[in-house]
């Protein structure tokens, strides 16, 4: 969470996004120690969907990549989405034509990495790769399922990716 | 010869024209010292409670008489009357009533004159909340990042729609203030 320190960070997204931020796990506290605690970023449309996400804390350099990454990868699609022979499509098949643009983002980002089990899905039960990073099963995961809504994603991603449980209670003392 | 006695001798016609306008000046001097006797000493009956400030009724004040006769009836010149028992009991003398009078209210309006103001003492006043004097919109807060949090992602996603933007949402397990909760 040192990223969302940064000056750098906070005007790009101050200029981009309007940001939020929500509880839902724990960290326990034994003694005068804190065990765990962790944390994970969307980048989401405003119909909910998620373009984009980051598991865990990371540096500001990576951050600002992830989040101009997902920024851009956006105005391209709506771009594409929206003009051309898209420009009298109906709003479904400027969905689709939006879709494809994102999941072709992900393709060139994930190259060869991504493997060909389809799978891989945010859905509970799905098989997931253990050599892919945490940022590679994210990736991963929007590849094969781009733009999933918030509420879909955030529990696979906060249980199967960060191995962290969901709760509403802020901290847990033992 | 009888001697003629010496009231014969003068001519006391003569004697009275020429003394009428000497006795004319001395009677017009001593009334003139009458009249001013009368104007200036003022005896004051005893000492009476502090005057009375509030009730502006227009009530005639009553002058006592010096001991020597005259008792006038003086109104005050302007609507807050006050009783003249408040007045010294030696008041100097070539004042007038009206004068003392003015005085008199003069010192009233001293009295009920507010006191002076104290020094101006400027005072440096942080806002409320700090977020404020960062330029931060009044419905966020940054919980020690550089990120204009607003309190919900419900809240975010209207705005965001209002404002044209996406929408970023953090999910956390802590303290978000805390780096090390995180």
């Amino acid at each position: 969470m040192n990223a969302l320190a940064k000056p750098k960070v906070g005007d790009y997204l101050n200029d981009h996004f309007v940001s939020s931020h929500q509880k839902v796990g724990t960290f326990q506290k034994i003694g005068n120690d804190k065990v765990g605690g962790n944390v994970a970023c969307y980048f989401c449309k405003i119909d909910g969907t998620v373009i984009h996400a980051i598991p865990g804390p990371v540096d500001e350099a990576t951050f600002l990549s992830e989040a101009r990454f997902a920024v851009e990868l956006h105005h391209s699609a709506l771009f594409l989405a929206t003009t051309g022979n898209n420009k009298h499509a109906n709003l479904t098949q400027k969905k689709t034509v939006y879709a494809k643009v994102i999941k072709k983002g992900f393709e060139d980002r994930v190259g060869p990495t991504v493997p060909a089990n389809k799978s891989i899905k945010p859905v509970k039960g799905a098989g997931w790769q253990p050599d892919l990073s945490q940022q590679g099963m994210v990736n991963a995961t929007l590849y094969q399922t781009p733009l999933p809504r918030l509420e879909v994603l955030y529990p696979y991603l906060w249980e199967k990716v960060l191995h962290e449980k969901l709760s509403a209670a802020p901290i847990a003392v033992r | 010869m009888k001697p003629q006695s010496w009231w014969k001798i003068v001519e006391w016609r003569i004697v009275l024209a020429a003394a009428l306008p000497i006795w004319l000046l001395i009677g017009g001097g001593l009334y003139l010292a009458t009249l001013e006797r009368e104007k200036s000493p003022i005896e004051v009956g005893s000492p009476t409670p502090p005057p009375r400030l509030s009730p502006p009724t227009p009530e005639p004040t009553e002058i006592l008489p010096s001991p020597r006769i005259v008792r006038e009836i003086v109104e005050a010149p302007h609507p807050p009357t006050v009783e003249i028992s408040a007045v010294p009991r030696k008041i100097e003398t070539g004042a007038t009533v009206p004068v003392l009078v003015e005085r008199l209210i003069q010192k009233i309006r001293d009295i009920q004159a507010p006191p002076e103001a104290p020094p101006v003492v400027a005072i440096k006043v942080e806002p409320a909340n700090p977020d404020e004097a960062k330029g931060i919109p009044e419905d966020c807060k940054t919980h020690g990042t550089t990120v204009h949090f607003v309190k919900s992602p419900v809240e975010a996603f209207k705005q965001a729609a209002t404002k044209d933007k996406l929408v970023f949402v953090v999910h956390l397990a802590g303290n978000i203030e805390d780096d090390g909760f995180t």
